[in-house]
């Protein structure tokens, strides 16, 4: 269970105060695959990062009961670009107290980097760069993967590979995911919240969280 | 409940916190220099560097340095010394800000990347130090001080000071845009107003007056008493570089602490 006390986080803009989050509590439940959504701009990834513990909220508090969260993957550049991805996969290690021998020959055959993996990562493509990263957080076991509009790398075959190791993790973590796809919500998730103007509303599933959002969107417009 | 114990903004575990120093000091090894061929080998090579230029230029000038007879050795003294203060205040200072976009793993924050600069500047300027030390040996340069305690006192003194003004303006430039301009005027001033060119005790009464205040002189001061027989320094106040240090630092991480969340923003 994570756990919202009264948060509020907010950010300072040349255009005025941006609220993300206005004396928010509220409980994450395990065991249940949550997709995020709301308009540009709503603070998605600030949740996740809240979420994650990247980012601090102004004021409450925030429980994580001991699980293991994910960094945010997806958009956040997660390595240092003059180091190889070796050395990367080594900090990595050692932050999270993993063996840097087993994580390096799970993410060597995963991503399949070859040689490449004793290059800087200043020098891959995005695609590769795309391919250790998430071979990286295949390696690790979290209870919790947060995933930041996680885009297909690769071809066909590499998107099936990502797909299988990630449906497997999905067996035993849960996944909170932020996407503009709602085929991909409705795939991975089966419960819905909608971030708008400092409240997160939890609906009991994805189909419902999608119609409000829906909503929200033809307000705007 | 668990909860609170988990908490991740409130209690960390000081294994984790070590830890994570640790992994930021092996990377940063890797990283500091990694751009020039020999890598860190450079943070051995510059002090060395310097000593030659300045001895070199000093020489020529013809006259007899302040203390002692060589410059070499008065140059080891007060320029080593400096680096001691130099490379953390500068290294630290800019930890938070080189670190921001690379702080992806939820459990590295901020503040480890400050303490791994302080561990690593000192670890390096000392093993620096002994380098320059073995190769004066070597060159049959004398470098048995006086008295070693208070040589190492000194170097001490130096880089308590170094690591203060480093976490203090840290945590400013977070939060003053410019703190990193008034840094560069302060670091210039200091290569002169440290004391690595003079004595304290030659300095004309007005200069001595106004820079007595400067703690930086009172380290290099110590260093040289530990180092050549005979001098004793009659405006030597010893705790003053430690205190300004101590003080710095802990001024430092109170206001991290009170402003952590907007520190924080990454």
């Amino acid at each position: 269970m994570i756990r919202f006390h009264d948060v509020t986080k907010r950010y300072r803009m040349k255009s005025g105060v941006k609220r993300i989050l206005e004396n928010a509590s509220f409980e994450i439940p395990r065991g249940r695959n949550l997709g995020v959504l709301g308009i540009n701009g709503a603070g998605k990834s600030t949740l996740l990062r809240l979420i994650s513990g990247n980012e601090l909220p102004d004021s409450g508090r925030i429980d994580r009961d001991g699980a293991a969260i994910s960094w945010p993957l997806g958009f956040a550049e997660t390595f240092h670009g003059s180091l190889s991805g070796r050395d990367n996969l080594k900090f990595a290690c050692r932050v999270y107290s993993r063996s840097i021998d087993a994580v390096t020959d799970y993410v060597q055959a995963f991503a399949e980097l070859g040689k490449h993996l004793d290059e800087p990562v200043k020098n891959y493509s995005n695609g590769m760069r795309a391919r250790l990263a998430f071979g990286l957080s295949m390696a690790f076991d979290f209870d919790v993967y947060l995933v930041d509009e996680i885009t297909a790398v690769g071809d066909a075959r590499f998107k099936a590979k990502c797909a299988a190791a990630f449906t497997e993790k999905l067996e035993k973590a849960d996944i909170i995911m932020v996407s503009h796809s709602m085929a991909t919500l409705t795939q991975y998730c089966s419960v819905g919240c909608v971030l708008n103007d400092g409240r997160l509303d939890f609906y009991e599933s994805i189909d419902e969280a999608i119609a409000v959002y829906n909503r929200l969107m033809k307000d705007r417009l | 409940m668990a909860g609170s114990f988990t908490n991740v903004d409130l209690k960390r575990g000081f294994t984790l916190q070590l830890r994570i120093i640790g992994a930021l000091i092996l990377r940063e090894m890797r990283t500091r220099f990694g751009q020039y061929q020999f890598g860190y080998a450079w943070a051995f090579i510059e002090p060395l560097v310097q000593i030659g230029i300045l001895s070199g230029m000093f020489y020529l000038t013809g006259a007899r340095p302040a203390l002692g007879n060589s410059y070499e050795t008065f140059f080891l003294t007060g320029y080593v010394s400096f680096t001691f203060f130099r490379d953390p205040a500068q290294q630290v200072m800019q930890a938070i800000s080189a670190n921001r976009a690379l702080l992806s793993f939820p459990p590295v924050r901020n503040i480890d990347t400050v303490w791994a600069r302080v561990a690593l500047e000192f670890i390096t300027d000392v093993s620096a130090l002994c380098f320059v030390l073995l190769l004066f040996v070597f060159l049959e340069i004398p470098v048995v001080p006086e008295d070693s305690i208070r040589f190492a006192e000194g170097f001490l003194a130096m880089a308590v000071l170094g690591a203060g003004v480093g976490i203090f303006s840290a945590v400013m430039s977070t939060m003053v845009r410019t703190w990193q301009l008034f840094f560069g005027w302060f670091m210039r001033i200091q290569f002169f107003a440290s004391g690595l060119f003079f004595v304290p005790e030659r300095l004309p009464p007005f200069a001595l007056d106004i820079l007595k205040w400067n703690p930086t002189m009172h380290g290099i001061v110590i260093t040289r008493e530990g180092f050549y027989s005979g001098y004793k320094s009659i405006v030597l106040v010893e705790y003053y570089p430690f205190l300004v240090g101590f003080s710095l630092a802990l001024l430092g991480l109170a206001i991290e602490k009170l402003h952590r969340r907007r520190v924080s923003q990454k």
